[in-house]
């Protein structure tokens, strides 16, 4: 995905949710994409599917699905995508599932769709794969309404939904945030073993740094319609190299040093009146003179690794 | 479910007793009875039969139940001014008022579900403002004045309809768009709003994100899910069938129910208007003892 | 996680913040023109007007007849007068001062109906609302009576029954009328019973009817405010069906819909004799209800579904 800009023309004027963002993800990898909330990390998603609500649109930028730039083709052509090749997972179980449509129906939607199933065959393939998402007794709950399920079972059947089709591409926007702990554990396991076994690639939304530690292979840092900052998520973690990234981390409680965790002070810019400076400068303890001035350009940090900073990494050590 | 019918049932009676109560009541309370129900210049004979039958001469819960149980037998009494069975008269006069409430029922329905759902998709488009003016003009345009326009406009200008009385399929067309805008512009509205609340659903996103085509998505997705507050509308679309009737059938001189009952009101043939009244009132409460059981059968969420 | 998940929450807080000085801004701008409340609200001003100054503004009496002058057309067709801008009916009585009277005929209706409807409504709703119990299940079964008749049907027999008059057709329409107030009002107090403020009334002692009069009714007002004027078209509506029936305001009288009614005979030959009044009906509710749904907006958007 190259440079994609989802803009928002509302009343007030422009709102610029997604402005040039860039990355990549490769079969099997699991991607994550960090940032606070209104960073633009979901509308992203909306953007990749070219779901965007009014009154957003795509304005530019590019998507690549297996060399074919998706933000072209028809709009038959990208529902023959959305659901086989790109499939996604929302936030919250309890609203995502239609209530008036038993599971099994909702499951084998898709199926029927994209892949032509009907009847017996529909039946099996659907049971097929609420076992794999382990749904206990499958055969039994397919005429089950969402009401009558837990959240975290309502969340399975969203994966299942998800995956049915076998994607090439699974976007999990916060999939477990309405999902208690324990519960979480569980369905990020379970998302790790169906991606082991049909070797989909998944971008993980999430603002929760522990999540993408424990998930991801490389991580993509946003804010305020931006990547300010990319890189495998050993590299990103151990060695931060944007401000943001850093405020972010130190958000995070750790065992040994629950004493100084810290919040990040001041509030994002209004994507309405973006600056042509460095969006973060209000709120970044190092800000510079430069930083106020024009919008830093992504710094190779080392292979893999790139920072939207002035001063990548010149200073975070010191604490 | 069972237990859910039943309660529901148990308020239909309570409901359908109070009426009988009221209706009983409405001829008692304006003095006497004998003069309410009875032309000034009938004789004398047909006050002693009439006041025999009312067994006037008993308390008043005897009157009633002797009443009551008459109405439960089917006698509905005879009208005093035509002296014909009232059961008769409306048997006579029913199957044309059900044929003009059925087309306007229909056209509420397709028009009003149908523009409804696609105002809401298309918010903010041509098809929204239009459906918007048209529902606002019907909530309030007086009925009997919109019927007369028509008439001027279609029937003595136009010369393509005629202007009124039965005739032939022609003749249906004029009152019962009539009869059917108010409850048009109702449903218009409440499909509007209710689809635009689901339409923001997730699980509406959901549905597009796996690839369903856009009809279905609104139409199976959306729909079924906007429908189950409109239902409980369509309580109200009967009610303004039933007030509606009353004044189309006397504009368009249409030959039913509602006309019979405003000329027996006006003669004081009040036998005729107890039993239209009680069968009015019947039929709402009934038809929303149906809807709650309906909704309870549509709606997953309350079966039990 | 808990650290993050305080700065999202501020940085969510933080985005109304920032709306806020732009819709302060837009208040500031003062007078901007707003096709609702402004138009309609301008007609009912004007109406109100024409109601309260009927006999200084009317040229003719609204039931003098000139036999001689019967079903003149309006000035601007042919055959018209400048004498009778709008025409007169079959019995030569000028259009214009009876759709004059008229409106405050239908005025004085709607509003003695709002007010004695909306009182009996609210106080019967909010008692049934408050106490609950028994006391409310009786009060709604009554209710869903008295919804559950066919109103016209019934505001007819009424009319019969007591006869015609002017007191009369308000106490009926009041009759079919509350019982849609008290049913909504009911739900609003029911929902307020429970608050906190109410049960804090309740530990500092409060009497059932102080707590009734100070912490239910202030908050119940705006429903009140939004109901009285959603409610004044259909009343209005309501009384011009019954007059055009002929059941309710009787003549010589000039209400609107039996204006309507004398010149339904006269179609073919007179348009002008329907035309009129039954626009005055339709204007001064097409008024009363964007006026309404406006105030409804504003006040109290949960009324939405009315």
């Amino acid at each position: 995905m190259e440079d994609l800009r989802v803009y928002f023309f509302t009343s007030r004027g422009i709102s610029r949710a997604v402005d040039g963002v860039s990355f990549h993800v490769g079969e099997g990898e699991t991607l994550g994409v960090v940032g606070e909330s209104g960073c633009g990390k979901s509308v992203t998603a909306l953007g990749i599917l070219r779901l965007v609500p009014a009154p957003g649109r795509v304005v530019g930028g590019r998507v690549f699905l297996e060399g074919e730039d998706i933000t072209k083709v028809s709009e038959a052509h990208i529902r023959h995508i959305r659901g086989a090749k790109i499939s996604m997972i929302l936030q919250d179980p309890m609203t995502s599932l239609n209530p008036v449509f038993s599971i099994g129906s909702q499951v084998g939607e898709s199926i029927t769709i994209h892949q032509g199933l009907k009847g017996r065959t529909l039946l099996k393939r659907v049971i097929e794969m609420l076992k794999l998402v382990r749904i206990p007794a499958a055969e039994s709950r397919i005429t089950d309404y969402p009401h009558q399920m837990s959240g975290g079972m309502r969340q399975r059947v969203a994966g299942a939904i998800g995956i049915s089709c076998e994607p090439r591409v699974l976007i999990c926007d916060e999939p477990t945030t309405a999902l208690d702990v324990t519960i979480q554990a569980q369905y990020l396991e379970l998302l790790k073993e169906v991606q082991e076994r049909t070797g989909v690639a998944l971008i993980f939304i999430t603002h929760d740094m522990g999540i993408i530690a424990r998930m991801c292979d490389r991580v993509v840092v946003m804010y305020a319609g931006r990547v300010v900052e990319t890189g495998s998520v050993r590299d990103v973690f151990l060695d931060a190299n944007q401000p943001y990234t850093i405020s972010l981390l130190k958000c995070l409680p750790r065992l040994e040093g629950v004493a100084h965790l810290e919040s990040i002070e001041g509030q994002p810019p209004d994507p309405h009146t973006f600056p042509p400076a460095c969006r973060f400068a209000p709120r970044c303890p190092k800000v510079q003179p430069v930083c106020n001035e024009v919008y830093p350009e992504m710094v190779k940090v080392k292979e893999g690794h790139m920072a939207a900073c002035y001063f990548p990494g010149d200073w975070h050590r010191d604490k | 479910m069972g237990r859910y019918i039943m309660g529901r049932a148990v308020q239909g009676l309570t409901s359908m007793f109070l009426v009988t109560i009221f209706v009983f009541g409405i001829v008692r309370l304006s003095g006497d009875p004998l003069q309410m129900l009875l032309p000034e210049e009938a004789p004398p004979e047909q006050y002693a039969e009439m006041k025999k039958l009312l067994y006037l001469d008993k308390p008043i819960v005897v009157q009633y139940w002797k009443w009551i149980s008459r109405v439960v037998r089917g006698d509905l009494g005879t009208s005093t001014k035509l002296r014909i069975p009232v059961m008769e008269l409306i048997g006579e006069r029913l199957p044309n008022t059900l044929q003009l409430a059925a087309v306007a029922f229909a056209f509420t329905l397709t028009l009003g579900l149908a523009v409804g759902v696609y105002a809401a998709a298309w918010r903010g488009s041509v098809v929204d403002y239009v459906a918007r003016g048209f529902a606002v003009m019907g909530q309030a345009a007086p009925s009997f004045w919109s019927g007369i326009i028509f008439i001027l406009i279609f029937a003595v200008y136009l010369r393509w309809l005629p202007a009124g009385g039965k005739g032939g399929l022609s003749s249906i067309i004029l009152p019962a768009f009539t009869l059917g805008w108010l409850p048009v512009a109702g449903v218009m509205r409440m499909t509007r709003s209710s689809m635009l609340e689901v339409l923001n659903s997730e699980y509406i996103k959901l549905a597009r994100i796996k690839g369903v085509r856009e009809t279905l998505v609104l139409w199976k997705h959306g729909f079924k899910n906007a429908a189950l507050p409109v239902l409980t509308y369509t309580a109200l679309i009967f009610i303004a069938m039933i007030n509606g009737s009353v004044i189309i059938e006397t504009v368009f001189a249409w030959p039913g129910i509602g006309r019979l009952v405003l000329e027996a009101v006006l003669n004081r043939d009040f036998p005729i208007v107890q039993a239209v009244v009680l069968m009015f009132s019947t039929w709402y409460i009934l038809g929303n003892l149906f809807i709650d059981i309906g909704y309870a059968y549509l709606n997953p969420r309350i079966r039990y | 996680m808990n650290g993050l998940a305080r700065i999202f929450r501020r940085g969510n807080a933080s985005a109304e913040i920032a709306a806020a000085p732009a819709v302060m801004a837009a208040r500031r701008r003062g007078f901007r023109f707003q096709f609702v409340p402004m138009v309609p609200g301008a007609i009912i001003l004007l109406l109100l007007f024409t109601a309260i100054f009927a006999n200084l503004l009317a040229p003719f009496s609204p039931v003098g007849t000139t036999l001689a002058d019967s079903m003149t057309p309006p000035s601007w067709v042919e055959g018209g007068t400048t004498k009778y801008l709008l025409g007169t009916d079959l019995f030569g009585r000028d259009q214009i001062s009876r759709l004059i009277f008229g409106a405050r005929v239908s005025l004085s209706v709607s509003l003695t109906v709002i007010i004695l409807g909306i009182g009996l409504g609210t106080t019967i709703g909010m008692i049934s609302g408050f106490f609950a119990g028994k006391l409310d299940s009786f009060f709604m079964r009554v209710v869903d009576m008295n919804l559950s008749f066919p109103a016209i049907l019934i505001a007819i027999v009424m009319a019969v029954v007591f006869g015609p008059s002017f007191r009369n057709v308000i106490l009926i329409i009041v009759f079919v009328q509350w019982a849609r107030v008290a049913r909504i009002m009911r739900g609003e107090s029911l929902a307020l019973r429970t608050q906190d403020f109410v049960t804090l009334a309740r530990v500092a002692g409060a009497s059932n009817r102080r707590i009734i009069m100070r912490h239910i009714l202030p908050n119940v007002f705006p429903t009140m405010l939004v109901l009285a004027t959603l409610e004044v078209g259909s009343v209005i509506l309501f009384e011009a069906s019954l007059s055009f029936l002929g059941v309710g305001i009787p003549p010589p009288q000039p209400s609107w819909g039996v204006m309507v009614a004398d010149g339904r005979g006269q179609i073919a030959t007179g348009w002008w004799i329907s035309l009129f009044p039954g626009a005055c009906i339709f204007f001064t509710c097409l008024s009363m209800n964007s006026v309404g749904d406006w105030l409804r907006d504003r006040l109290d958007p949960r009324l939405r579904t009315l």
